[in-house]
């Protein structure tokens, strides 16, 4: 079981191929830890690229064709695929990536995080995947602890300072495609997105 | 100097955790663990019935993690002497989750064509014209309905790429696919459809897979003329079929149209499929079916370095270098905690030498082992509830009647079959899992023993 991001990273990508699970009870810590992922990662290996593939806004047929897309890329072999919000197609994306193990060889390492409580719906219908997966099993609060809406806002702060535009700016800019796709940039974009979610979910 | 000797063990325990992998199978590649000889009922048979028969058609079940990829590479190399081998990979092609009979005959008829265009060259180009041919009966024209389904819009868009770009260059009898290479492409270009379920894995399942069987077994006549020697196909990766419909189809409603096949086939097969409802079916439709039994179990405490059950966990870490980072008791409680699964021993040993490395230490402490035999158990918790901990019972107590109530436990390892003990004996617990039943018992005791 590992207790911190960066030892999580090591023991990820020790071997290949190589697939993690985190599970997570509180969204504010999911969002900590896919904040936090790319930079940790590269930590490790700087040359990993981190895809992200959320199955929030899918459904059970176009959750198979965007996972299969997640494994089919040409720098795979530099590549760690995170696939999270599954939680409504556990046990259409357990078969998929239960189905597709072999292919998961083509990239570097495959993370899933899925919510504790549809854990079970997931495990069941991937044995073969889970036998992968062996020990390499996390929970996101003890990897990343939640930020809070201050800790957030004192990060992009520094962020602003430091590059000298507004975070309004830097997300017309960014959406546009103007900006380069640099680890600090992405951390800002995840930042902002955690910060947009604190403020929801604290909304009275 | 301190440092010095500090980094030079960070870098040998490191070594020695880069071979530790467990999702490789042994002796695949130069790095990962070679292969332990193994004395295998299984793998002899299927050897003694493909020397006697070469068109025999076996399957290979057991456990996962066993080992069945690794002995099943074994032996493919074993028979390349005497054999064409093909090796066939559902799971990297179509996805094994899309798998039914017209499916499958399309990767064991990519994987024979790749096979051929690959080791021998070209195809001659009448054989190419008849598979090509086949390839407009996949749907026959008289079946075709006004609104055309997926299979008939991609069989179309295929076969218009050849028709029409023929009469575009004026040479009607002139086809695109006409050589191994386009039939190559043509048959992958199917698999991708297949496999983005481009049509369904239920509008696949309902074709006749007819046209596919005969494609099989022209190649394969064919291949074996060409090669000088019997083909044998390879086929890894089904067991793991999940689907109980996927399975039926496959191995029983229409194994015939494999079975037929003028080749040697030795294939994977679900376990659990041995114990379904319709397991009995299977010795009448198959040649035989062989059961990869995990390696024997060594006590966790006691016995002796001698211990025939120690030594093929002993030979793997002496395999990988590691003999002095884990001790012997330290291999046994691992060894133990695996339940004969190689992967699953290989994994924990894995673990542990990571907890050395992030802890900076010379060797594996015993406090290591300690929390990868927590981490095994706590991965599973959440996956059993009350109604597997009483199917598990079940079958314990029942010395193996039940297995049927508790065939998805079988399929994951949790409940253990070992074809090597005596009858009453054969099923039992993976190690991590007895303290979870006994404390699943422990609270059923309690709960009746309180008054209401």
């Amino acid at each position: 079981m590992f207790l911190e991001l960066a030892e999580f990273c090591r023991g990820l990508l020790s071997h290949h191929p190589s697939v993690a699970m985190v599970t997570w009870a509180s969204q504010p810590a999911l969002d900590s830890f896919v904040a936090r992922l790319r930079p940790a990662l590269r930590g490790e290996r700087t040359d990993t690229i981190l895809s992200r593939r959320s199955a929030a806004d899918l459904d059970s047929v176009t959750v198979h064709e965007q996972l299969l897309a997640g494994l089919d890329r040409r720098d795979g072999s530099k590549r760690c695929l995170l696939v999270y919000g599954i939680e409504p197609l556990a046990p259409a994306a357990a078969r998929t990536l239960n189905g597709f193990r072999e292919r998961l060889v083509s990239l570097r390492a495959v993370i899933v995080a899925i919510r504790e409580n549809r854990k079970r719906d997931f495990v069941t219908d991937c044995p073969d995947l889970m036998d992968w997966v062996g020990t390499s099993v996390a929970r996101a609060e003890d990897l990343a602890p939640p930020m809070t809406l201050r800790d957030v806002n004192a990060a992009v702060r520094r962020f602003e300072e430091r590059f000298g535009i507004t975070s309004k700016e830097f997300l017309e800019e960014w959406s546009r495609g103007q900006m380069e796709a640099t680890d600090d940039h992405w951390l800002w974009n995840d930042l902002l997105a955690v910060r947009a979610g604190l403020k929801t979910t604290t909304k009275p | 100097m301190a440092k010095k000797a500090t980094t030079r063990n960070r870098a040998s325990l490191e070594a020695v955790l880069r071979r530790l992998n467990p999702n490789v199978p042994a002796g695949q590649t130069g790095d990962a663990i070679p292969r332990i000889p193994r004395d295998s009922t299984a793998l002899r048979q299927i050897r003694a019935h493909l020397g006697a028969d070469p068109f025999a058609k076996m399957l290979l079940t057991g456990h996962i993690g066993v080992g069945k990829s690794t002995e099943l590479l074994h032996f493919a190399r074993e028979m390349e002497a005497n054999r064409w081998v093909i090796q066939c990979s559902v799971a990297s092609t179509l996805g094994v989750h899309n798998v039914n009979t017209f499916s499958l005959l399309v990767v064991l008829l990519e994987a024979s064509i790749r096979s051929w265009v690959k080791r021998l060259g070209e195809i001659s180009p009448g054989l190419v014209g008849g598979l090509v041919d086949l390839v407009r009966k996949l749907v026959p024209e008289e079946t075709r309905p006004a609104k055309l389904t997926p299979l008939h819009r991609i069989q179309k868009e295929l076969l218009e790429q050849v028709d029409a770009r023929a009469l575009l260059a004026g040479k009607p009898t002139l086809r695109i696919v006409d050589t191994g290479w386009a039939l190559l492409n043509l048959y992958d270009e199917i698999l991708q459809r297949l496999a983005l379920r481009s049509v369904s894995v239920e509008q696949a399942g309902a074709l006749d897979p007819s046209p596919l069987a005969l494609s099989c077994e022209l190649i394969l006549k064919e291949l074996e003329n060409e090669a000088g020697k019997p083909v044998l196909l390879v086929i890894d990766d089904l067991d793991k079929v999940r689907s109980e419909e996927a399975r039926d189809d496959v191995f029983l409603n229409r194994a015939m149209a494999w079975l037929r096949l003028p080749c040697g086939i030795v294939s994977t097969l679900p376990l659990d499929a041995l114990f379904s409802s319709r397991g009995r079916e299977l010795d009448e439709v198959w040649f035989d079916v062989q059961v990869l039994d995990p390696l024997p179990v060594p006590a966790a405490d006691g016995g002796t370095l001698d211990d025939p059950a120690l030594q093929p966990y002993l030979s793997i870490l002496r395999s990988v270098g590691a003999e002095g980072v884990l001790s012997a008791l330290q291999c046994r409680r691992l060894a133990n905690a695996s339940s004969g699964l190689p992967r699953t021993f290989v994994s924990a040993c894995s673990a542990c030498v990571a907890y050395a490395v992030e802890a900076d230490e010379v060797h594996v402490r015993d406090y290591h082992v300690d929390l990868v035999l927590r981490d095994i158990a706590d991965r599973w918790r959440g996956r059993l509830d009350d109604s597997d901990y009483r199917a598990l019972i079940d079958v314990l107590d029942s010395e193996g009647s039940n297995v049927p109530r508790a065939i998805s436990l079988l399929r994951d390892g949790i409940l253990v079959r070992d074809g090597t003990a005596p009858p009453e004996r054969q099923f039992r617990l993976a190690s991590w899992a007895e303290p979870l039943v006994e404390a699943y018992r422990r609270r059923m005791l309690r709960k009746q023993s309180t008054p209401s």
